[in-house]
């Protein structure tokens, strides 16, 4: 394997990303971890990169870092809408003082300017793409490997990998969300069509029939729901029992 | 022989789940001083990142003690009419707010030079602890390599770390689980080298360490939670 900065060594061809968006079964078993590893970081960041302009602009208008913007924005919408509706929210829900509270934060100025503050957080936002985007393929990928042992599926790991990153070229459209309502029926396509990808992957190298190899991608989110459910009870649980001391 | 030129060849390798970086570690004539070299490396680099990430998220936002006098507010007004103490409320909030401002590397003290020491000393810790605990078990399974095989290729396991160098960029958060998911799959096929196992033992040697310190620390927290219940939590 030969570990230098060409790019043909870190990213499979367009043609190939094409062909497995398609559902194309060769081009499953062509494209090595590595590559596998470089198409996401890069079709990441480029979904990403239109919510990083805006999120710029937002912050920079604000006057204040993108997660303080967002939350003045935010805090400004509920507030409008528990106003509206008439609601009388909780205490730890006040949204006028959480909405004012926001305010005099982005209000107080910091060292940096405005535009490089505003600038630093959305570009931390862009990073997080990527990031996320690994996160999902390696852990959701751990799961789904095992679920495929247990349903008889027989593959390496890198092999497996290689082949289920290509379910992160339909999730290009979930760049397109902070166009409204476009934005998200484009979200909502993306998300269904690289299941699709990832579950025919998934069937390819596996050697599993189609149906084994859907209920091996599945499996993990009622575990991973339930898994959530009982660390959230767990916890909901320890933090009452160590009130209650 | 320590040689950290090849550092960023092993990680990738790593990363990517190729053997080659596991039997070199395994061949090596000092793989434990290489690993130890490889943590060092990645805890001082993580370090660094993290020392001028945060810099860079004091400089983006307003002073911590301008933002704590505005939460204090929010929170007094927030709680007129309930059944709250508001007065307990802020003191906790105060006694708190420097733990959190030090969580998220938000503040101007001196204090933040101590992660240039500590990450790298977290690292070397937890990858001889965990190292060991692996080793252990890959050895109760049958498996054949040494100690200081299995602390080599464990030592690559902390690969994904690097990606806390990311962290340099103020807001940039990166999921423990990928690291540790990742982690854990690296020390799967370096164990699987290492000790020459089949893949479900050395599945088993390195998510082994896991379960027991997961068990450790729930009978820790029933027994400390117990005790106190005992003794009328200290009051």
């Amino acid at each position: 394997m030969r570990w230098h900065m060409n790019w043909r060594v870190w990213l499979p061809s367009p043609q190939q990303i094409s062909n497995a968006a398609q559902l194309r079964r060769a081009a499953y078993l062509q494209s090595t971890m590595q590559q596998a590893i470089g198409m996401i970081v890069l079709l990441a960041l480029v979904a990403g990169l239109l919510p990083f302009i805006l999120n710029w602009f937002l912050a920079a208008q604000t006057g204040t870092v993108l997660p303080i913007a967002q939350a003045v924005q935010a805090s400004a919408e509920a507030q409008d809408v528990t106003g509206r509706l008439g609601f009388n929210t909780p205490w730890f829900f006040n949204s006028a003082a959480l909405h004012d509270l926001y305010q005099t934060i982005a209000g107080m100025g910091q060292p940096l300017p405005d535009w490089l503050a505003g600038g630093l957080s959305a570009l931390g936002e862009w990073i997080n793409w990527p990031l996320q985007w690994l996160s999902l393929w390696i852990v959701y990928g751990a799961v789904v490997m095992v679920a495929n042992k247990g349903l008889g599926g027989n593959v390496t790991m890198q092999r497996f990998y290689a082949a289920t990153s290509y379910a992160a070229a339909p999730l290009l459209l979930t760049g397109l969300s902070p166009i409204p309502c476009l934005g998200t029926l484009a979200g909502l396509v993306g998300v269904g069509w690289s299941l699709v990808v990832y579950i025919r992957a998934n069937a390819e190298v596996t050697g599993l029939p189609l149906p084994r190899a859907a209920a091996a991608a599945l499996l993990p989110l009622p575990i991973i729901g339930l898994a959530i459910l009982l660390a959230g009870g767990l916890l909901v649980a320890l933090s009452g029992l160590i009130i209650a001391l | 022989m320590l040689q950290p030129k090849t550092y960023p060849r092993l990680l990738g390798q790593a990363l990517t789940l190729e053997p080659a970086p596991f039997v070199e570690m395994t061949d090596d004539d000092n793989p434990w001083i290489e690993g130890l070299f490889f943590a060092f490396v990645i805890g001082l680099a993580v370090a660094v990142a993290r020392l001028i990430g945060g810099l860079l998220l004091t400089a983006s936002l307003p002073l911590p003690g301008s933002v704590l006098e505005a939460i204090v507010t929010a929170l007094k007004q927030s709680l007129l009419g309930v059944a709250v103490n508001p007065a307990q409320a802020e003191a906790l909030l105060r006694q708190m707010w420097p733990w959190i401002t030090t969580l998220f590397d938000y503040g101007t003290g001196w204090l933040r030079l101590l992660v240039l020491v500590a990450t790298p000393l977290l690292y070397i810790g937890q990858w001889l602890l965990y190292g060991l605990l692996c080793h252990l078990v890959a050895r109760l399974l049958g498996g054949s390599g040494s100690v200081g095989q299995s602390l080599g290729v464990i030592a690559l396991s902390l690969a994904p770390r690097v990606l806390l160098v990311a962290m340099v960029i103020p807001f940039v958060s990166v999921s423990g689980l990928l690291i540790h998911v990742w982690g854990i799959l690296i020390a799967y096929r370096g164990l699987e080298v290492a000790h020459d196992l089949p893949p479900t033992k050395a599945a088993g040697a390195a998510l082994a360490p896991l379960v027991l310190g997961a068990i450790v620390l729930f009978a820790v927290t029933f027994v400390s939670l117990t005790l106190a219940s005992l003794t009328g939590g200290g009051t």
